[in-house]
């Protein structure tokens, strides 16, 4: 009811023109002008230029005429459609276990599934190689045991293990979360009026999670057909959009056709967003407001037994390339055998003596990036909710519009904008930051926003009644209040920046060269030890702010929340 | 009595051109310094807009608000040295009790010690001494309640604005706590508005009360006033139980009207609603409250006798209420202390009551929320 008024607050002063202003400034220049270059660039002959007679369709027309570029579509579109199949078949039963069977260890079950999506799923992608490949451990074993000769895991196999064991939890703690909040009276009320449990399953409990599973199976699409790390590492020959993209830029210095393939790509991402949003929008959903008691838990010996040994045993697998790498960190020596014959730090000291800038570099430019765009995103997100009342849905959107460009099509559109032209910020660590800032603003933006809806206005006016100004407000009020959010959101900004690759891949220069990029460097180079160890302290990195962000809310911000 | 707040053809519309909406019509009232007025009216009456409009939380289409001889219309929230307490309460869950209560003093820029002696005097008065340093969510509702309250008191307001301050507490908490409100309003002696859609409640704590529907005032008076005389069908109804019999005009001419019953019994009332001039042969409704109707044939002094059959009988703790057909199409409702012996359902019983009680009113009016 309230959110109907327009009250005092809603009114444009000084400061929020000034931060309207300075915000339409910042997203013209960095968002909108890079995003109008890749477009208008994808339509020029190589190295035109910007004419209105030059205009051609000729960087398009190759995904008809090369099969090169027809194949990289394809593969692209196989890849990700079976991953996102594969991690629901997977996801799912993991999802129904953990929220509905009385289960020991729920909490840390749900904690190690998430870690697949902290850690960048490039760095487990190379583990596969190491179990898998032609020389893998499993593949050894399987040989010489079984005497079975594994398919190769280069190409579409490798790609689709490494993409479903990576994402598959986004179903899981999607579907656990939207199943653990639906009202339990609607399955009860469904059995007193005699549903069997399989019929209730399908035709109560299935529908009211479809939305969550829709959503996880388009992230997963969207993150995979945006993977470079992934494909890049065990496509081999197989190639994809992503690895086009890079080879087109990287390979011929031909940044009109890499806008023009990340323009499909985006095409892609935006066809499926807006299927998901048909999906759940169409139908009404009982929505999650009063939940009157836990769900019922299954606690039959056979499904306890059955939900245990499945979570494990998919845990573990997801898990084990980590696990890899950390061995592979400390190995010395590595014969023929399973495991290492010798153990040293030798590749830490390796690259803390080699790779010691990279890693200032990542973390510099981590900070600096999630510093802006929590500043940027919060404030923007306060003129959206609380001020600007008609502009608010140009705004939502501009800033939301990175959302559905891959990270490589980032790295190409700041690359459009900032290579050439006025303001030329390529080989600088400004255009990494910007490409970072620019990229990860909608999540803050997000979850600001978010935060900030939540923020009953009655907090602000009896602020404003108690005779504060609105800077005042704001200052003592509102940012305090969402402060919880926006550093949720900060953290983990933080700690995707840090396993930033797709984006930095075709940004960064011989001077500002980060982690991810010397891991792969390494990678390609074959250098497993460094890459291991370097892969081994970015986890660390990762997981270290990670556990931040959760202490930080969990303990002192989210005990101040314990509002009756 | 000193006028402390006038209110005068107060107008607010939300959206604008055709799609606007009118929240508030022409509001006009006058409210004396130290009185408690309450604006009373169902959900969408405009009631909330209107103490809106005066703390300043809204912008106002038309109209202005003085107080104290100030004129606030153009004044924003911050410049108006008034309190408010918020039907959330909306407690700042990110500081202790004793900052939360200590804000506006903070953005006085009193001096700490003022702030200190301050804060423990409203927390004094209050009744909440010692709850300095713990968190609003430690607290229950009612004495979140109160902080909300100590919050809007401290610095001394001329005004104090109460926004269903009520509606979250259980029912008995609440009977608690008006009259926590209402001592603490007195011993302060600070002039207030009270919004509330619960007439007991505005009953019970109000000096004087605005009874409103769809955006318009449509009654100012004291309780007792409202209550038993409401100006229309719809205050009738919506500030308790009420009886509704058909009669037909005979004569409308003095100030009295002269009507005809169903039972075709012809007896002279009062005009309900002054704005009313009957004519002769028009369809009128007649009101009286539950309680003042009584049953059987001893007692002396009633003006009027109908002859009835006990329909229902219901059983509420304090009262006992029967419904009664007599003849009507709705049944007559009478609220008696105690059980009537030989009162029971089915047996015919004579229903009793004076016509001093009874207001007259015109049939087309009808209580709100039924549709016609």
């Amino acid at each position: 009811m309230s959110s109907a008024y327009d009250g005092w607050w809603r009114r444009l002063d000084p400061v929020a023109i000034l931060v309207l202003g300075v915000a339409g400034l910042i997203l013209l220049l960095f968002l909108v002008y890079p995003i109008s270059r890749i477009v208008l660039n994808s339509f020029l002959p190589t190295d035109a230029p910007l004419r209105l007679g030059n205009l051609t369709l000729e960087h398009f027309s190759r995904f008809a005429a090369s099969s090169l570029y027809r194949k990289a579509l394809l593969h692209s579109l196989t890849v990700s459609l079976t991953a996102s199949v594969l991690a629901l078949l997977i996801g799912l039963p993991m999802a129904f276990f953990v929220a509905r069977v009385r289960m020991p260890g729920k909490m840390l079950l749900l904690s190690l599934a998430t870690l697949p999506l902290v850690v960048p799923p490039f760095l487990g992608a190379y583990s596969w190689i190491l179990l898998l490949g032609r020389n893998g451990i499993v593949t050894s074993l399987c040989k010489q045991f079984l005497g079975v000769q594994l398919p190769s895991i280069y190409g579409a196999t490798g790609i689709i293990l490494a993409f479903t064991l990576g994402y598959f939890p986004y179903v899981v703690l999607l579907t656990y979360g939207a199943l653990s909040s639906a009202d339990p009276s609607l399955e009860e009320s469904a059995q007193i009026m005699g549903g069997s449990r399989w019929r209730i399953t399908r035709t109560v409990t299935l529908p009211l999670v479809t939305p969550a599973i829709a959503a996880g199976m388009v992230i997963i699409f969207m993150q995979s057909l945006g993977s470079f790390g992934v494909p890049a590492v065990l496509g081999g020959e197989y190639y994809v959009l992503t690895t086009l993209i890079y080879f087109q830029i990287v390979g011929h210095f031909d940044l009109n056709a890499g806008g023009a393939i990340a323009l499909v790509s985006v095409a892609f991402t935006g066809l499926s967003l807006l299927l998901l949003h048909h999906l759940t929008e169409r139908r009404g959903y009982v929505t999650v407001t009063a939940r009157t008691h836990a769900a019922r838990q299954l606690d039959g010996r056979g499904i306890r037994i059955l939900g245990t040994a499945y979570c494990v045993v998919v845990l573990t697998v997801a898990l084990i390339p980590h696990a890899m790498i950390l061995l592979t960190s400390f190995a010395e020596r590595w014969g023929r055998g399973a495991l290492p014959t010798a153990y040293s730090f030798g590749n830490y000291r390796r690259v803390f003596t080699a790779a010691w800038a990279p890693m200032q570099n990542s973390l510099f430019l981590a900070t600096v990036a999630t510093l802006v765009a929590a500043v940027l995103g919060t404030l923007m997100a306060y003129v959206a909710v609380r001020k600007a009342v008609r502009g608010r849905f140009i705004l939502d959107l501009t800033i939301t519009l990175p959302f559905i460009f891959p990270g490589i099509a980032v790295g190409v559109a700041i690359l459009s904008g900032f290579s050439s032209g006025l303001l030329i910020l390529s080989g600088t660590w400004l255009i990494l930051a910007v490409a970072y800032v620019i990229r990860r603003m909608p999540y803050i933006f997000r979850s600001a926003s978010a935060a900030l809806t939540q923020i009953d206005p009655a907090m602000e006016e009896a602020s404003a009644t108690c005779g504060a100004s609105w800077l005042r407000t704001s200052a003592r009020i509102t940012f305090p209040l969402m402060l919880p959010g926006v550093l949720a959101g900060a953290c983990i900004t933080f700690s995707t920046l840090l396993g930033e690759l797709s984006t930095t891949i075709i940004l960064y220069s011989a001077r500002w060269k980060t982690m991810t990029v010397a891991i792969y460097e390494y990678l390609i180079a074959d250098l497993l030890g460094p890459a291991s160890a370097l892969g081994t302290l970015l986890t660390v990195a990762v997981l270290v702010s990670m556990l931040l962000a959760n202490k930080l809310l969990g303990r002192t911000l989210g005990s101040l929340f314990r509002m009756v | 009595m000193t006028v402390s707040l006038v209110v005068a053809d107060l107008c607010k519309t939300f959206g604008a051109g055709a799609e606007g909406v009118a929240a508030v019509r022409d509001v006009s009232f006058e409210v004396a310094a130290g009185e408690l007025f309450t604006l009373l009216g169902p959900s969408g009456c405009g009631k909330t807009t209107t103490l809106r409009l005066i703390a300043g939380l809204e912008t106002a289409t038309a109209g202005r608000i003085v107080f104290d001889g100030q004129d606030f219309t153009a004044l924003p929230p911050f410049r108006r040295n008034l309190g408010m307490v918020f039907q959330s309460y909306a407690l700042y869950p990110h500081m202790s009790i004793f900052e939360n209560v200590a804000y506006g003093l903070r953005a006085r820029r009193a001096p700490d010690d003022e702030v200190r002696r301050r804060v423990r005097e409203v927390l004094d008065l209050v009744g909440l001494a010692g709850y300095e340093d713990r968190r609003p969510g430690q607290l229950s509702g009612g004495q979140q309640q109160r902080i909300a309250l100590a919050r809007a008191l401290v610095y001394g307001p001329r005004l104090l604005l109460l926004d269903e301050p009520l509606s979250n507490l259980d029912a008995k908490l609440r009977v608690y706590m008006r009259e926590e409100i209402r001592k603490i309003q007195q011993r302060a002696g600070i002039t207030t508005i009270y919004v509330t859609h619960d007439q007991e409640e505005a009953l019970s704590i109000s000096d004087r009360l605005a009874v409103m529907y769809q955006g318009e005032v449509i009654q100012i008076g004291t309780p007792s006033e409202v209550y038993a005389e409401p100006a229309s069908v719809g205050v009738a109804d919506f500030l308790g139980r009420a009886n509704f019999l058909e009669a037909a005009v005979v004569d409308g001419g003095g100030p009295r009207v002269r009507v005809r019953l169903a039972s075709g019994l012809l007896v002279e009332v009062v005009r309900g609603d002054p704005a009313w001039t009957p004519q002769a042969g028009e369809a009128a409704t007649l009101f009286i409250r539950p309680e003042r109707v009584s049953l059987g044939t001893d007692g002396g002094g009633e003006d009027v006798t109908l002859q009835a059959t006990v329909v229902r009988r219901t059983f509420l703790g304090g009262i006992v209420r029967y419904a009664l057909d007599a003849g009507g199409a709705r049944p007559v409702l009478a609220d008696l202390q105690r059980l009537l012996p030989g009162a029971e359902i089915g047996r015919p019983i004579p229903v009793r009551f004076q016509l001093a009680d009874v207001r007259a009113y015109p049939a087309s009016q009808r209580p709100w929320g039924e549709t016609v």
